[in-house]
């Protein structure tokens, strides 16, 4: 993943990204139609939502994800990421320009 | 039942597969066994982010659905699928070993068109890593649009 804008509030933090098509996500998933895979997916928005906690955090869990359109190598996405909810919940949105990739909601490991 | 590689069970190269091998199967459930290379895009440190559960159960549900569509008499290998959906997924470890033996058992619980929904359960050594509620797509092999 390249990073090209990062922008963070106490709300969100939002990441703008271009996915590098010499990514080692791409090798052999699939080989002759590559998609980033879903847990690549998950791993960038597990280390955006580390913006709001003071200490490295493993993941907990997801819920509520929905993949909804395959990203391709060279596509250029918007993360946003929300601050916890009184839950832990963090909900996650991924566009590629107004349409919506990805999105669903994490639990980073409470404590940690 | 016998059982194929799973090399010829699953589209995804050698670099991004995890599951190993198939111990066992049966019409609505398959026990496999995952390996995750020490050179593998998901490492870090010691060990991987547990979100490589959910990836060893969609193949480990991958794998199932090419011997179900083969014992039923289709013609055809491995054919690509999607995760379309992850229901919830919950990790009970904070990193998962690599070059170990990771046990992976996924049950089918419906099918809708190319819809499929599975659970999974991924441990090691006797412990849980994760639970895994998801569904897939099933690509059409005439349609690389997905």
């Amino acid at each position: 993943m390249v990073l090209l804008e990062a922008f963070a509030t106490d709300e969100a933090v939002r990441l703008r990204l271009r996915v590098d098509p010499s990514s080692r996500f791409f090798v052999d998933h699939f080989v002759d139609a590559p998609v980033l895979p879903a847990i690549a997916q998950l791993a960038l928005c597990a280390r955006a939502a580390r913006h709001f906690v003071s200490t490295w955090a493993p993941i907990a869990g997801v819920v509520g994800v929905r993949l909804r359109q395959p990203i391709r190598p060279g596509d250029e996405l918007d993360l946003e990421v929300g601050a916890p909810d009184e839950s832990g919940l963090q909900r996650f949105e991924l566009r590629r320009g107004a349409t919506l990739v990805t999105s669903g909601g994490l639990r980073l490991k409470a404590g940690a | 039942m016998t059982v194929p590689p799973a090399a010829s069970l699953l589209p995804h190269g050698p670099r991004a597969r995890f599951l190993a091998h198939v111990r066992s199967w049966s019409a609505r459930s398959l026990h496999g066994v995952g390996r995750l290379s020490r050179d593998n895009p998901y490492r870090d440190g010691d060990g991987c982010a547990p979100v490589v559960c959910i990836e060893l159960g969609a193949q480990a549900a991958a794998a199932l659905e090419t011997l179900q569509r083969q014992a039923g008499g289709a013609a055809g290998g491995a054919r690509e699928g999607y995760l379309v959906t992850i229901q919830d997924a919950r990790f009970s470890v904070d990193t998962v070993p690599v070059d170990t033996d990771l046990d992976v058992v996924v049950r089918h619980l419906g099918t809708a068109g190319p819809l499929a929904r599975y659970d999974a359960v991924v441990s090691c050594g006797g412990l849980e890593c994760a639970t895994v509620s998801m569904s897939t797509f099933l690509a059409d092999p005439a349609s690389r649009t997905a």
